[in-house]
């Protein structure tokens, strides 16, 4: 993470890059005694103000002009940093591949085999991966439009209606809920350490991209936390992925159902954020060995355990790895690289 | 190239120039006398105009008398203008006198002058100005440029009357010695843009420079492999409009077609004839042609993935007609949908290679016959064929991206066969990154659409009227165009 590379993308496209990761969680986003509703809303609110708080080190750090936390604290060296951004990443490309291709196979089992889905995948996000997060920005604000798109698709021929006693008032019985939609929010917040990796591409404006990211995913997630509350509710439960289920009440002459068309532009997405895993996770090796492929393979098998271990990114275990990523890499390590900036530039002023 | 000095013995000067050609039969020398003084001069056999040369050096010669002259009078006589010619030069080796041969010079060598004298009289056939056959319009002007380099140049400055347009001339190619031609107005133009296609075209080690194809790799900066940041044209009018914009073409001598960097994906949905016709109608036309290029690409492909993997996606009463239609076919869906798709490609190349005359026999045999049999016979269901019939005019509206779009097709066709929509969407991935990555001298492929410029997208989807855009713009003041690289 030299700091001297140049700085490429702008603030709106980082964001976008953010706000995909984030959607791709939330679509393959999957749990049992799912109730959308009050609680959920409040639980996202509640997270976003404490993530704007948990991103003012990496904000202000990247504001005074720094570029690479990890070697601000460590030097050029700073391999251990590097090898845990490495290591959080690989984990996050290899589950969220295992959990998507977990969705294909539950909702489209006759394409291809799990293990061929995982593969092909990885290849494609390996080869995109290739062509640099500039190129994998750019192509992230495409996508980003394809889903806008595709929601204003589905929204515009949905036949489902909105039912607004669904909206209910929060309860002291829905309590335990609230928690843990704060922390499987919380947890999922891994746009905090892609922000110390990504920050050093950034031409300028890492208040804008992060600031920016908060409110559109408050809006998106937002959105669609209150279409999924209004048009189905309880019935997510019975029709599994809650924002897939939305595709089920859109139809018009032409096309019959959206599941497949969701699909494509869901693998779209998958891609799209797994090759930007994979290119922060091989920034960790040396420039001269094949980083991508290995990571690449990495990422495969961590898929391969996650697939077989039937693991979710609610499991306790997989919760706590992932707040342990977000509050250690994605504040903790540039808070002290923000101390120690401060200090250095201090000493030389003196 | 040869550095011996040129003799001063007359003998000497033509047998070296004769062993330097090996007898070629196309060296032609005729011997004169100029005020007792003997003279040569060498020409290339159909390389020069006879007419123009007897005007603009014999006649001069015959003319000049002058008492006792020493061979350096004569050699001062020609230099001091005795020559009408426009470009004349003092030739000191007898390879820079071979390679002026070659170029269309006219060399005089005079007995006991250790130097020649090279004319400019070329005079070779060329093709006149036509029509350009590639890229028709409707309302543009019909001039294509020129085989010739000359010619081309001057098309280009019919149409730029300013002085701030400059053509600088660049050698490449180790057996042709092609002249390459870099157009580019000064001060509109970055200077690292200039210096760098100059530095690349200056890189060129092939021996002989027969197309565009061959220049373009070293002018190609960086970027993706699928796309090209380098487009070509033969319209002149496309070169003025595009050097305007801050771009480089480069012309080729022997080539009517000129290269010109950097391109970006949506100049191919823009055409001639927008400029020419009402906003609101070139507006049309240019989604029309954005539809065309994703209907082409992507039809087949997401007809094989629907029918086979998607069928819900369908509406009940279509999915109904396609199953009765495919079940009277023998093959499965997607060899039936590759063996057209492979055929139409093989006609479409036929018709291409066939002389003229005959290309619409073809076109006749491949369409009517052979389409209509197939059906009857039930090999291919008609659905498909209406299929591939859209697929393939959609192709011809984006004609520059045809290649593209012929190896998506067949792309997207086994995808969309094997793993459906899935599939689809990998290769889609894959393809958009690789437009997005590529880029030419810093210039994104895909601007300004991704990274967006939002003074610039105004002329992407819609055609705006030149009276809102009085000054166009260049690419230089496009988002996302790397600082420092393509201004160094």
């Amino acid at each position: 993470m030299s700091g001297g590379q140049k700085r490429r993308i702008s603030a709106p496209q980082l964001m976008t890059l953010f706000l995909l990761a984030r959607i791709m969680h939330a679509m393959i986003f999957r749990e049992s005694g799912f109730r959308s509703g009050t609680p959920m809303m409040l639980a996202l609110i509640c997270s976003t103000a404490v993530e704007a708080v948990l991103a003012i080190p990496a904000v202000m750090y990247f504001s005074c002009g720094g570029s690479d936390p990890a070697a601000e604290l460590f030097g050029r060296g700073a391999v251990w940093l590097r090898a845990a951004y490495s290591l959080y990443f690989t984990v996050i490309c290899g589950a969220t591949v295992a959990l998507f291709t977990g969705f294909l196979e539950s909702e489209f089992p006759d394409i291809t085999r799990p293990l061929t889905a995982m593969a092909l995948i990885l290849l494609a996000a390996y080869i995109s991966a290739g062509g640099g997060i500039e190129g994998l920005a750019r192509a992230g604000t495409v996508v980003f439009w394809l889903f806008a798109v595709l929601f204003a698709a589905m929204a515009w021929v949905n036949e489902g209606g909105f039912d607004w006693l669904n909206v209910t008032p929060m309860t002291r019985g829905d309590l335990p809920d609230f928690v843990r939609y704060f922390a499987e929010d919380i947890s999922s917040s891994w746009w905090l350490p892609m922000f110390c990796v990504l920050g050093a591409y950034l031409r300028n404006g890492g208040a804008r991209a992060a600031y920016g990211y908060l409110a559109l995913k408050l809006i998106t997630v937002g959105t669609l936390i209150l279409l999924v509350t209004l048009v189905l509710w309880r019935y997510v439960d019975v029709l599994g992925y809650p924002i897939f289920a939305l595709g089920a009440y859109a139809r018009n002459d032409f096309i019959q159902r959206f599941d497949a068309i969701n699909m494509f532009v869901w693998t779209v997405n998958c891609v799209a954020a797994a090759g930007v895993y994979i290119f922060i996770s091989a920034r960790a090796l040396p420039e001269k060995t094949s980083g991508r492929a290995v990571m690449a393979l990495a990422a495969g098998v961590c898929a391969l355990i996650v697939y077989r271990s039937g693991l979710e990114f609610d499991n306790a275990g997989f919760l706590v790895f992932k707040a342990a990523g977000v509050l250690l890499l994605g504040t903790v390590v540039p808070l002290a690289a923000l101390i120690v900036k401060k200090r250095s530039e201090r000493c030389k002023g003196i | 190239m040869d550095g011996r000095r040129v003799p001063a013995r007359l003998p000497a000067a033509l047998s070296d120039l004769n062993e330097i050609f090996g007898g070629s039969a196309d060296l032609n020398t005729v011997k004169f006398e100029v005020s007792g003084i003997r003279c040569a001069v060498a020409t290339l056999e159909g390389m020069v105009k006879s007419a123009d040369l007897s005007k603009m050096l014999f006649e001069p010669l015959m003319a000049y008398k002058k008492r006792n002259a020493a061979p350096k009078d004569v050699y001062m006589f020609l230099c001091d203008g005795g020559a009408f010619s426009t470009e004349k030069h003092a030739v000191m080796t007898l390879g820079d006198a071979a390679q002026k041969l070659c170029a269309g010079f006219a060399v005089v060598f005079i007995d006991g002058c250790p130097r020649a004298y090279a004319v400019s009289a070329q005079g070779f056939a060329t093709r006149s100005v036509s029509e350009p056959d590639s890229e028709p319009n409707v309302k543009g002007t019909r001039e294509a440029l020129s085989d010739s380099l000359r010619t081309s140049m001057s098309l280009i400055r019919r149409r730029i009357r300013d002085p701030r347009l400059r053509f600088e001339i660049v050698r490449a190619g180790k057996l042709s010695s092609t002249e390459l031609c870099m157009v580019y107005i000064d001060g509109k133009t970055p200077e690292g843009l200039r210096r760098k296609t100059k530095r690349g075209l200056e890189k060129i080690r092939t021996e002989l420079i027969l197309t565009s194809g061959s220049v373009i790799p070293y002018m190609a900066h960086s970027g993706g492999k699928f796309f090209s940041g380098v487009s070509t044209t033969e319209r002149p009018d496309v070169v003025c409009s595009k050097v305007s914009e801050g771009r480089i073409a480069v012309l080729i001598d022997g080539v009517p077609f000129a290269a010109v960097c950097p391109a970006l994906f949506i100049e191919n949905f823009q055409t001639v004839d927008d400029a020419a016709d009402r906003p609101y109608y070139a507006t049309y036309l240019r989604w029309i042609r954005f539809f065309a290029f994703f209907l082409s690409s992507l039809l087949p492909g997401l007809y094989v993935a629907a029918a086979i993997h998607h069928p819900e996606v369908l509406s009940r009463s279509l999915l109904l007609n396609l199953l009765a239609s495919e079940e009277r076919t023998p093959y499965p869906l997607m060899a039936e949908m590759l063996i057209v798709t492979v055929m139409f490609e093989i006609l479409r190349e036929a018709g291409i290679r066939l002389p003229r005359a005959i290309g619409g026999a073809v076109s006749i045999v491949g369409g009517l016959v052979i389409g209509d049999a197939a059906v009857t016979s039930g090999l291919i269901s008609a659905p498909l064929l209406i299929i591939i019939g859209i697929t393939a005019t959609g192709a011809f509206c984006v004609p520059s991206l045809n290649p593209q779009m012929t190896l998506l097709r067949l792309g997207n066709i086994l995808a969309g066969g094997f793993f459906g929509f899935f599939g689809i969407a990998l290769l889609c991935t894959v393809t958009l990154v690789g437009a997005c990555t590529a880029d030419s001298f810093s210039v994104p492929y895909t601007a300004p659409i991704t990274p967006l410029t939002v003074r610039a997208i105004k002329d992407v989807f819609v055609r705006i009227s030149p009276k809102h855009r009085p000054n166009g713009g260049t690419v230089e003041e496009l988002n996302g165009v790397s600082e420092g690289e393509s201004a160094e």
